[in-house]
């Protein structure tokens, strides 16, 4: 179960990464206009007042144009950033991947990747260790102990795909994660995905943009834009009708 | 659940650190490998860095105060200074420099923060150890005895972490947000190896600046250090003063750190 109330995030509209550029920019905004020099347009809401619940056994996708806030609510939900205010509370284990073949550091061999990564994903070695061998068979890496620097790219994606397609867990936040995988080990991710959402209980959030990917695996769908959900219903009744021409702007089909 | 707000107490944030112990070890060793790996002398760097640093030092400053003293035990006095002040030293930059080089980890997983400063920790005490194996080598083959309060070595580990990573703490999001504040530190911090007493004896201080100078909690580290290994007098208010003042460096550190711990994927 998935509960947000009322979740907002702001960012600082731009950054200002240096003590010297500060010093700069500040005195400058005071010498030009002394009367403005806090600017009220500073910061902006990558997420303005979300309110949603997911149930256990939902499979959500979400559909938004670039910084609609897709990301940053994928990364609230799993518990790796904060939001600046508002209500959250998940129950299960969450697995999140993100797009671009995830952590993938080139001087750990592929094996330690997945014992670090799953690591840090909250899993025990004995844990690891019970899926480690599917996990390389799965991905198809016959050099699974040489260093991931020589890895290909759509071998680093199918690496850390295969890894959270055999993680134990009870809601996968997908965001973009088909990205960089080649149409054959997409289809083998499909049919395993397929297959662990056969489980009832297992709830998926799934960002892309991908019109087929989401027809395939998802029950509702939530369209965001500027950081709020406009649309939250079912995906058949949104792509077909309601939204046809938004959704073909989004997904460019 | 409840992820937010979540007001999780100390005790909750060191078990759940505690939990994440493995990847603590994990990280630890991909920094060791991603060191060393490329090198002939790999592992070996640890304990030749120090030494190779130290002898320069011995050399420069014999020559310099043309001392007529046991060249040995200068090296040795130099050495039990140079070690604790290269652990600080590493410690606390690497602390700052390491969110940024694991952002895609920070931004892609959810696993307690602190465990990537403590890898560091951990690094840095092995090359300690290393170095106190050497110093405890040559310090037995030139006739030194050792104190029989070796017992406060472990405490004087936990005075000496408590403040370079409650440094370390107190500087990362600072560094992050404001990148200046780093490079103002690489400029500023290679002066503070000669506030500590590794090249002197503490007697050269000025009495009236004694009760401030050591307030430094690494005067107290070097001296109470230098005690243990040298069997000298254990300097036991020095101590407890240094013990204190590590602790609250810790403790204000930490605080801070917990406050950002769940924005840093925001500044990083």
């Amino acid at each position: 179960m998935i509960i947000l109330e009322n979740i907002s995030k702001k960012y600082k509209q731009k950054g200002l990464k240096s003590v010297s550029r500060f010093l700069v920019v500040q005195t400058l905004r005071s010498l030009l206009s002394p009367s403005t020099t806090k600017q009220s347009n500073e910061y902006f809401n990558a997420l303005d007042g979300i309110s949603v619940q997911i149930k256990p056994g939902e499979h959500v996708g979400i559909l938004g144009k670039n910084k609609a806030g897709k990301t940053t609510l994928m990364q609230i939900i799993s518990g790796i950033s904060e939001p600046t205010s508002g209500f959250l509370k998940v129950e299960g284990k969450v697995i999140p991947i993100f797009a671009q073949g995830s952590v993938i550091t080139p001087d750990q061999t592929g094996r330690e990747y997945i014992y670090l990564h799953a690591t840090a994903l909250g899993y025990t070695k004995k844990e690891i260790d019970s899926v480690v061998d599917d996990v390389i068979a799965f991905s198809d890496i016959d050099n699974i102990d040489s260093l991931i620097r020589t890895y290909s790219t759509g071998m680093r994606t199918r690496l850390s795909l295969s890894l959270v397609l055999h993680l134990p867990a009870d809601i996968y936040i997908f965001d973009e994660a088909f990205y960089g995988s080649d149409v054959f080990f997409k289809d083998k991710v499909i049919d395993r995905f397929k297959e662990i959402l056969n489980n009832p209980a297992k709830t998926m959030i799934l960002v892309s943009h991908n019109e087929d990917i989401i027809r395939t695996f998802c029950n509702r769908l939530l369209i965001l834009e500027n950081g709020k959900i406009v649309t939250d219903g079912d995906v058949d009744t949104i792509f077909a009708q309601y939204l046809a021409s938004e959704t073909s702007e989004i997904t460019g089909s | 659940m409840i992820i937010y707000p979540n007001k999780q107490s100390l005790t909750d944030y060191f078990k759940d650190i505690l939990r994440y112990r493995q990847l603590l070890v994990q990280m630890s060793k991909k920094w060791v490998k991603s060191k060393y790996e490329d090198s002939y002398i790999g592992l070996g760097w640890m304990v030749l860095s120090p030494v190779i640093t130290t002898i320069m030092y011995t050399f420069f400053f014999s020559i310099m105060f043309d001392m007529h003293a046991n060249k040995v035990h200068y090296f040795l006095y130099i050495y039990s200074g140079m070690l604790p002040w290269i652990f600080f030293r590493d410690v606390f930059m690497e602390t700052l420099d390491i969110f940024p080089k694991e952002s895609l980890l920070i931004k892609r997983t959810n696993f307690p923060r602190l465990i990537v400063p403590l890898s560091v920790v951990f690094n840095k005490m092995l090359q300690f150890g290393f170095g106190v194996a050497i110093l405890f080598i040559v310090a037995l083959a030139s006739g030194k005895d050792l104190s029989a309060y070796f017992f406060l070595f472990p405490i004087l580990m936990l005075q000496i972490v408590m403040v370079a990573l409650g440094f370390g703490l107190l500087f990362i999001v600072p560094c992050i947000i404001y990148r200046d504040i780093k490079h103002m530190i690489r400029f500023v911090l290679p002066l503070g190896l000669y506030t500590l007493p590794i090249f002197y004896r503490i007697k050269a201080v000025p009495e009236e600046w004694l009760s401030y100078y050591t307030l430094n909690p690494m005067v107290s580290f070097v001296q109470s250090f230098r005690s243990v290994l040298f069997k000298e007098e254990i300097p036991w208010y020095l101590l407890a003063k240094g013990m204190v003042v590590s602790f609250l460096v810790f403790a204000i550190g930490i605080a801070i750190f917990r406050t950002y711990e769940k924005r840093l994927p925001d500044f990083i």
